[in-house]
């Protein structure tokens, strides 16, 4: 088993493609810090206590507006919030501004992640079809090995460049961050948006874990997903396009989650669960779907698609 | 031990519906034997090889690799056999030489660096083995593919139609080269649809028709008319002399017209000492002879002769 996971890995590297993969990780990552100096360049590097005074001027600017009275009451509801916003934030000591290498990281690393689970979708679903597609499938099913120790070490190979993606993105993030935004503490404070609850104030100790970790399992459940279809075809081409096809028609069809979240099926499909991330902020993503359900319901489709997939190519003849 | 490499136990591969690919074939290769297996395409030769190594799920029957049943100890007899299914494919984007060390690595055996070098300086490839695989020609990737399958120095070799996208100088290569491995010992199940390969190859040919074994034949035996009296021989004579020439032969006990050819040509079955007498009487009746010649019953005729009686029974049948 060790051998075939050698072999694995050794093949992953010799191909043109991984390497690129990781390139342009790296590159976007740069990339992606200048776009984000430039635009924050110019509220950064404020003295001292400014940023208060900062806030409580909003404050009043949005106080007055809401006692001169405004017909519109969409303003009037977000002047309160502003004004509830600022209020916390003072309160919790958090300098809505502030910058450093470790609250870059928290609010950047997972916009990059994003092409890491692409990528990582791309390897995962040619890993075997490639091998079938240009016969060198046969030449590995003929030696002294199970099938599913093939299999297994194909999908521990995927997992592995996962990692390896993550880790070069979280040390080129730091890097830059640093570069850019200067040291700071992993216990800077900082504020979360969500888009199913309010703001929520903690620190990038508390939550960049977190984030981290939900956002692995997410992208694994992808690896799972078009790991187990890619089996079922024998073109590579076909089964890279469907894969890539699930991954994005997922984010879009949890667009819907808000209409169907009512039904009584929905929330057994394995689609809404598919935002785990989410759950770095919130406690549920729908109401009475809290992670412990979501992970379970991930759980069982994960072992169903793998021992489907798994059932299949143990049995499936190579003509 | 007997000297039994491998034994096949009426092995069949049924597919959807009742259509059956490979029918009940059976059959035993010998230590150090180098056996063909031949038949037109389609005639269930490469399902059967890959129902042998695993790659197609048998639906009946039996295989034992030197005495051990490939059901129940699978991994031990698939490491006891070496094989190229179709054609040899490679990761062409490694050399030959990391492709051959992934193959050396699943290997039950170790495979020191010297049993490395020795295999590829036996297919002739120590120039180009650190060259990507996707500069090699065919011949060379073929050369490569009998490279991985000797590697782990297995009891048994198979080749799944080896020869195809060889060179005359290859196929030659390619056949001393078994039979110096069958010389120490390894014997080797060899694929194709090309007859006169097979007999330059082989010891020993199981011919397959439709998914049957329809016979197992001693190559010695075929090429060589010796063990059988009768002779096909063909006579040329000149146009004008074709009655008188049949007239004569009739005379002749114990030869027997086969068939006329064209205008001016018998194919006779006779035994041998009876060629002189016929031509003297040929001579004495003043029929101008071309030609007399010995057919080889070769494994063509052969094969032919038995795939064309199933084509009678098939007519009959319908």
């Amino acid at each position: 088993m060790g051998a075939l996971l050698k072999n694995e890995w050794i093949k992953l590297w010799n191909k043109k493609q991984t390497w690129f993969f990781l390139g342009a990780i790296v590159i976007i990552m740069i990339g992606l810090t200048f776009i984000y100096q430039s635009f924050i360049a110019d509220s950064t590097n404020q003295g001292e206590g400014e940023w208060t005074i900062e806030l409580e001027t909003e404050i009043s600017e949005q106080e007055e507006i809401l006692e001169s009275g405004t017909d519109e009451e969409w303003m009037e509801a977000q002047a309160e919030q502003t004004i509830q916003e600022n209020e916390e934030l003072l309160e919790a000591g958090i300098n809505p501004n502030e910058m450093n290498n470790m609250i870059f990281m928290n609010e950047t690393v997972l916009s990059v992640a994003s092409f890491i689970t692409l990528f990582t979708v791309i390897v995962a679903s040619s890993i075997v079809s490639s091998e079938i597609d240009n016969g060198t499938m046969k030449h590995l099913l003929i030696r002294p090995y199970e099938r599913w120790q093939v299999l297994l070490s194909k999908f521990i190979t995927v997992v592995a460049f996962s990692i390896v993606m993550m880790v070069t993105l979280i040390l080129t993030n730091i890097l830059m961050g640093t570069i850019f935004f200067g040291t700071g503490s992993y216990s800077s404070q900082v504020m979360e948006m969500s888009f199913h609850g309010g703001p929520l104030y903690t620190t990038v100790a508390n939550i960049f874990p977190a984030k981290i970790g939900l956002y692995f399992l997410n992208m694994l459940m992808f690896v799972i997903i078009s790991f187990s279809l890619s089996i079922l075809f024998k073109s590579q081409t076909l089964a890279v396009g469907i894969s890539i096809f699930i991954l994005f028609s997922t984010s879009v069809l949890q667009g819907f989650s808000l209409l169907l979240a009512d039904t009584a099926w929905y929330k057994f499909i394995f689609l809404p669960h598919l935002d785990l991330p989410a759950y770095a902020v919130v406690d549920e993503i729908m109401p009475g779907v809290g992670i412990g359900f979501s992970l379970t319901i991930l759980a069982i489709y994960a072992i169903a698609f793998i021992g489907a997939s798994g059932i299949y190519f143990q049995k499936k003849d190579l003509m | 031990m007997s000297d039994t490499v491998m034994e096949v136990k009426g092995l069949t591969k049924q597919v959807s519906g009742k259509k059956r690919i490979v029918h009940d074939a059976s059959f035993v290769m010998n230590k150090g034997e180098i056996l063909g297996l031949l038949g037109p395409n389609g005639a269930g030769k490469t399902t059967t090889i890959r129902m042998i190594v695993g790659l197609i799920n048998k639906t009946e029957g039996k295989v034992f690799i030197n005495g051990a049943d490939l059901d129940k100890e699978g991994l031990a007899c698939k490491s006891d056999i070496g094989a190229i299914v179709e054609n040899p494919s490679f990761y062409d984007y490694m050399s030959g030489y990391k492709n051959l060390q992934l193959y050396a690595r699943m290997s039950k055996n170790p495979i020191t660096k010297e049993r490395m070098d020795e295999v590829v300086e036996l297919v002739k490839l120590s120039h180009a083995i650190q060259d990507k695989v996707k500069k090699y020609s065919l011949g060379m990737k073929q050369r490569l593919g009998v490279a991985q399958a000797i590697l782990h120095k297995p009891a048994l070799l198979i080749l799944d139609e080896p020869t195809n996208g060889l060179d005359p100088k290859g196929i030659r290569e390619l056949r001393d080269y078994l039979r110096q491995l069958a010389n120490q010992g390894i014997s080797t199940l060899v694929s194709s649809h090309l007859l006169s390969e097979m007999q330059l190859m082989c010891d020993r040919v199981v011919i397959m028709e439709k998914g049957k074994i329809i016979d197992v034949s001693n190559i010695s035996s075929l090429s060589e008319n010796g063990n059988s009296d009768k002779l096909i021989v063909s006579i040329e004579v000149k146009k004008e002399h074709l009655q008188q020439t049949e007239q004569v032969i009739k005379m002749v006990d114990g030869v027997s017209i086969v068939k006329q050819e064209n205008d001016h040509m018998f194919i006779l079955e006779m035994n041998q000492n009876l060629v002189p007498t016929l031509n003297r009487k040929l001579v004495e009746a003043e029929v101008d002879v071309y030609g007399i010649e010995s057919k080889k019953t070769s494994l063509e005729d052969k094969f032919l002769a038995l795939t064309s009686e199933d084509n009678v029974q098939m007519k009959e049948g319908q």
